[in-house]
């Protein structure tokens, strides 16, 4: 009994749950799992924490872990901090130093390789109860990298990997997003708007030229009109699930074979 | 109802005219008579289905330049969706049933749309 206890614990924080809508968004827009997520974690950076200039990418990668952190509203303090907590406001002081209003012209690449090196030596000194390994597996064979800016983020707000993660996954959806489209309603969600970006091929280095299946010809062709075959349902939640129910259809028949 | 519009045909749609040897006004009329919500809901994969769409799409894009009583689209649209029995197996006595009710709810927004109108008119009087 206590052993499966305990190996259910270990699998709990270490196992992503990969929601279905992300699945479906993916495979609308012919993305790997892996590398969005990847995308996602290269670009949250320590220093967009402390400088709010917006940095296309950058920015809505940190909100997304702001967001994540507010709405649980745990306000314990890191114990990880703690244990180095000099080095920690030295370098945190050495952030703020780049960010203050006299370097404003530099250019935010700049900005955060100069902030690397203080981000190193939390890294160095911080202690990782969160964060032990570098490496997230999402099954056997693929995984992904975990950068010091991702691990010291979790460590100082106490959180795994995985909960920024799902979080992240979780607010997509593109059933949602049309619905709110079609309709013309103002769609806040910013990680959307950076889900939209990287299938547009921000961040990625693959070249998105696709050869298309018959079955996904038709599924474009429909998914474009759509929005006017479904001109007389008004309601949002209505269009949601009508759209749901067919993005949800394709994600079968694409993965059935 | 009888109408004299003017037009500017385009060079490209007056040179296909022109090709099928086909009158602009025979062609105009054709696609004024195939739009309706009647038939394009009743039956939305009929042949005559693309003037409808060609609407549709008009409204989804330019919508804001015009003045619709939403309440009222949203009230009427709900109704239309609600009185429609179209599925995929729907056979042709089904359709034309379908096309009679939603012929009933079209006329009634008509309706309604009139009256708001008369009343915002007589009450600025």
């Amino acid at each position: 009994m206590y052993i499966i206890k305990y190996s259910m614990k270990t699998v709990n924080h270490q196992h992503i749950a990969i929601p279905l809508e992300f699945n479906v968004a993916c495979t609308i827009y012919k993305l790997s799992v892996v590398e969005v997520l990847q995308v996602f974690i290269n670009h949250v950076k320590l220093y967009n924490l402390i400088d709010k200039t917006y940095d296309e990418g950058f920015s809505e990668a940190i909100h997304a872990i702001i967001f994540y952190v507010r709405a649980k509203e745990q306000r314990c303090r890191s114990k990880a901090i703690n244990k180095c907590e000099d080095t920690f406001n030295n370098c945190f002081h050495q952030l703020y130093t780049i960010a203050e209003p006299k370097n404003s012209e530099l250019l935010m690449v700049k900005k955060r390789e100069y902030a690397e090196h203080a981000i190193a030596t939390i890294f160095e000194a911080i202690e990782r109860p969160y964060t032990s390994s570098d490496k997230i597996y999402l099954d056997e064979y693929s995984y992904l990298k975990l950068s010091p800016d991702f691990c010291i983020l979790c460590e100082i707000y106490n959180c795994y990997p995985k909960e920024y993660l799902e979080y992240f996954m979780g607010s997509i959806s593109l059933a949602d997003a049309h619905a709110h489209k079609g309709l013309k309603l103002r769609y806040n969600n910013f990680v959307f708007d950076f889900f939209k970006k990287i299938a547009t091929g921000f961040g990625r280095d693959s070249p998105s030229v696709h050869e298309l299946s018959e079955e996904e010809l038709d599924f474009y062709d429909l998914m474009a009109e759509l929005p006017l075959k479904l001109y007389h349902i008004r309601g949002v939640e209505e269009r949601f699930l009508l759209l749901q129910k067919v993005y949800h259809l394709h994600y079968k028949t694409m993965n059935k074979h | 109802m009888q109408t004299t519009i003017t037009l500017n045909l385009s060079e490209d749609f007056s040179a296909l005219c022109c090709i099928y040897q086909i009158k602009p006004d025979v062609f105009l009329q054709t696609l004024a008579d195939q739009i309706s919500f009647p038939s394009y809901y009743s039956n939305p994969m009929g042949n005559d289905r693309w003037a409808t769409f060609c609407f549709l799409n008009f409204v989804q894009e330019e919508e804001p330049k015009y003045q619709v009583d939403r309440v009222l689209e949203e009230r009427f649209l709900h109704e239309l969706d609600a009185v429609n029995d179209y599925n995929i197996y729907a056979s042709p006595t089904e359709m034309e049933k379908s096309k009679i009710k939603i012929t009933e709810v079209m006329n009634k927004w008509l309706k309604e749309v009139l009256s708001n109108r008369s009343s915002y008119i007589i009450k600025n009087l």
